[in-house]
C-alpha cells in the first residue's frame, strides 16, 4: 500500500521550487502519499501536518552543510516523527463515549501515530542512515519523557511548566540541528520553533497537556496568555541573534517567517 | 513439559536478555518508569527473543548483537500491547490493571512510544541496514494488520483469505521476522534466513489459529477473560468464519447482531458461541493449524541438525498441542 509510494523523480525539480509554498505543497503530497491508507483516510481524515513547523524544517535543511538537504527522506522522516508525536496527543482520554464512530476514531488515531513512527524508521533505513535513526529515536524517547512530566508531573511553578512544554515542542528541531551542525549556540532555532509550538497550543493539543490536578491549571494559564509567551519567545530569538551555529542567512529566513506569524 | 525446557541450553543468554529488558527503562519520570516496567516485569513467554537467539545460532552468534536484537523485539511487542489496551479499552492484562486503566490513555500512549524509541536505540548496534529495513517494515505491517482488524470487525462477508492475511499481519509476521532478524544479526546464509523466516511464519499462523480456537474451548479461568471474548469484541476468527460459510442462518443472525454495533455482550454472543462449539468448526480449524505446522517442519529440513533445530522443532510441536 502506502509504503511504496514512488520516490519522486526530483532531480532538478526541487531547485526550481524556490517558492516556499510550492515546496510545502510538494512535501505535503509526498507525506500524504506515503501515509495513505483508505480506511484511515475515510475515518480520521488526512494526516495532520504541521505546516508552520514544516516551514522551519525546510529552512533548517536548506542550510545543512552536507547534501542531506537534497534527499527528501531526511525532511520527510523528521516530519513523520513530528506527526507521530502530535497524533498521539489527540487520542482522547475519556473512553465513556461508546458511539461506534468515536471508538473507531480513537483506535485509528493510536494506530496512525504508530504507523508514522514506522514510516520515519523505514525511510531512513532505505538511505542507510543508522546515525540519524538513532538521533530521532533518542528524541522520541526524550520528548515522551517530557510529555509525561508535563502531563503527570507536579510542577512547582508556571515557569517550570512552560520550560517543560518548550522542550516538548523544540527538542526535535534542536536534536536534528545539533546532529548535523558543528557544536555551537543554536538558541535561535529553538526559540523560533517554540513560537510555532505556542501557536499550536490552541489547536486542541492543549487538551493532552491539561490534567488540572497535576498541573495546577498552568495549562489554562498558558492558553490565556499565548500571545504574551509568543512575544517573549520572539524577543528572545531577536536578542540571541544568529549564534555560533546558526548562519546569518538562515537567521534572516527564520526571522522573516516569524514576522509572518505575528502579522 | 514446560516451554522453557525445550531450549534450556539458551537459559544463560535468555537470562541476560531478560535483565537487559528489565533494565532498559531508566528515566527520572517516575510515572513513566512505573508504567513501562509494569508490563515488562509481569513476564510473559519472551517467545520473540527465543526465536531471535535460536535463529542466530545458525550463524556466527555474536551475543551482544543478538541480545540487542532480542531486546528490541520484546520492547516493540510490549509497547504495542500497551497501545493495544488503549485500542481495546482493556482493563486487565495478565491479571493486572493495564497502563491505560491505572493512569489513562495519554500516559499509555507516551509509554508505548517511549518503549518503541528504546527498541530502536537498542537496534543501534546492528549495522546491517537490511535488519532495519525488515524491522521498520514489520512495524508498519503490524499497524496495517490492526487497522484491517478494526475494519473487519463484525464483518460477516469476509473470506478465508481476509482472515489469513489479517492473522499474518497480527501475529505471524513478528514471529517470522524475529527469526529473520536473528539470522541477519547472526550473519547466517540467505538460504538459512529464508528457511527460518518460513518456519516462523508457519509457526506464527498456527499459533494464532490455536489462540482463536482456545478462545472457544478454554474456561474463563484459563483465559483470564470470558470465553468467546474475540467474538464479543467483533473479531471474526477461524471457527466463526467456518460457521458463517457453512450455516446460512448463523451468518444472517450474526449479520443482524452486528448491524448496529461492533461488539456484543456476553448474552448476545452466547448462542453463536454455542453453535460454533456444536459444529465441526473447531476440528476444521485445528486441521488448518496442523497444515501450517507441517509446513513449519518442512522448512526446518533445510537447516543443519543440532540443538537449535531440535528446539525449533520442539517449539512447533508444543504450539500444536498447547491448551492455554
Amino acid at each position: 500500500m502506502v509504503l511504496m509510494a514512488a520516490r519522486t523523480e526530483r532531480k532538478g525539480f526541487l531547485m526550481e521550487m524556490n517558492d516556499l509554498n510550492s515546496r510545502i505543497t510538494y512535501y505535503k503530497e509526498q507525506i500524504s502519499s506515503y501515509a495513505y491508507h483508505p480506511y484511515l483516510s475515510k475515518h480520521i481524515g488526512e494526516p495532520a501536518i504541521d505546516e508552520r513547523k514544516m516551514k522551519t524544517y525546510i529552512h533548517l535543511f536548506d542550510h545543512l552543510p552536507e547534501r542531506k538537504n537534497m534527499d527528501d527522506n531526511y525532511l520527510l522522516s523528521v516530519m513523520f516523527v513530528q506527526m507521530a508525536l502530535d497524533t498521539h496527543d489527540f487520542v482522547t482520554v475519556d473512553n465513556s463515549n461508546k458511539e461506534v464512530d468515536e471508538v473507531r476514531k480513537r483506535q485509528l488515531t493510536v494506530l496512525a501515530g504508530d504507523f508514522y513512527s514506522g514510516l520515519y524508521y523505514h525511510l531512513l533505513s532505505l538511505i542507510n542512515d543508522l546515525d540519524f535513526i538513532q538521533v530521532l529515536a533518542k528524541t522520541i524517547r526524550e520528548v515522551n519523557e517530557q510529555k509525561v512530566r508535563l502531563y503527570y508531573g507536579r510542577h512547582d511553578s508556571l515557569t517550570s511548566y512552560v520550560q517543560t512544554y518548550k522542550k516538548v515542542e523544540t527538542l526535535l528541531s534542536y536534536n536534528v540541528w545539533c546532529h548535523f551542525m558543528p557544536p555551537g549556540d543554536c538558541g535561535a532555532v529553538v526559540e523560533s520553533m517554540f513560537v510555532k509550538g505556542l501557536n499550536n497550543w490552541g489547536s486542541g493539543k492543549n487538551q493532552a497537556f491539561s490534567k488540572p490536578e497535576q498541573s495546577k491549571n498552568y495549562a489554562y494559564e498558558i492558553a490565556d496568555n499565548i500571545e504574551k509567551y509568543k512575544k517573549e519567545a520572539y524577543d528572545s530569538f531577536k536578542n540571541l541573534g544568529p549564534g555560533s551555529s546558526v548562519p546569518e542567512e538562515l537567521y534572516r529566513k527564520l526571522d522573516e517567517d516569524l514576522e509572518q506569524e505575528f502579522n | 513439559m514446560k516451554l522453557t525446557k525445550l531450549y534450556s541450553f539458551l537459559n544463560k543468554d535468555l537470562d541476560a536478555v531478560e535483565m537487559e529488558v528489565l533494565h532498559s527503562v531508566s528515566t527520572e519520570e517516575k510515572v513513566l518508569q512505573k508504567a513501562s516496567n509494569q508490563l515488562l516485569e509481569a513476564g510473559g513467554k519472551r517467545i520473540r527473543p527465543v526465536f531471535v537467539l535460536l535463529a542466530g545460532k545458525f550463524g556466527k552468534y555474536d551475543f551482544d548483537k543478538m541480545k540487542n536484537c532480542a531486546k528490541a523485539l520484546e520492547l516493540i511487542h510490549t509497547g504495542s500491547l500497551v497501545h493495544d489496551d488503549v485500542i481495546d479499552d482493556a482493563k486487565l492484562r495478565r491479571g493486572d490493571l493495564t497502563v491505560k486503566e491505572q493512569y489513562d490513555n495519554h500516559v499509555a500512549m507516551y509509554t508505548g512510544d517511549y518503549m518503541f524509541a528504546l527498541a530502536l536505540e537498542a537496534m543501534g548496534s546492528i549495522e546491517n541496514m537490511r535488519a532495519h529495513q525488515v524491522l521498520s517494515k514489520t512495524m508498519m505491517e503490524l499497524c496495517v494488520g490492526e487497522i484491517e482488524q478494526i475494519k473487519d470487525k463484525g464483518e460477516v462477508d469476509q473470506n478465508l483469505r481476509t482472515y489469513l492475511r489479517r492473522i499474518k499481519r497480527k501475529t505471524a509476521i513478528l514471529i517470522a521476522e524475529s527469526c529473520r532478524l536473528g539470522a541477519i544479526a547472526g550473519e547466517a546464509s540467505l538460504k538459512k534466513e529464508r528457511a527460518l523466516y518460513k518456519y516462523g511464519y508457519n509457526v506464527g499462523m498456527s499459533y494464532q489459529i490455536i489462540d482463536d480456537i482456545l478462545d472457544f474451548t478454554s474456561s474463563e479461568e484459563e483465559l483470564g477473560k470470558p470465553a468467546g471474548s474475540d467474538l464479543m469484541q467483533g473479531n471474526i476468527t477461524l471457527p466463526v468464519l467456518y460457521a458463517i460459510q457453512e450455516d446460512e442462518e448463523f451468518r444472517e443472525d450474526l449479520r443482524k447482531a452486528f448491524s448496529h454495533t461492533s461488539t456484543l455482550t456476553k448474552e448476545e454472543a452466547e448462542p453463536f458461541i454455542r453453535k460454533v462449539k456444536e459444529g465441526d468448526y473447531i476440528d476444521r480449524s485445528l486441521e488448518l493449524s496442523e497444515r501450517y505446522l507441517k509446513e513449519a517442519f518442512q522448512s526446518l529440513q533445510q537447516l543443519p541438525t543440532g540443538r537449535p533445530k531440535q528446539a525449533l522443532k520442539a517449539i512447533a510441536k508444543y504450539i500444536g498441542k498447547r491448551n492455554s
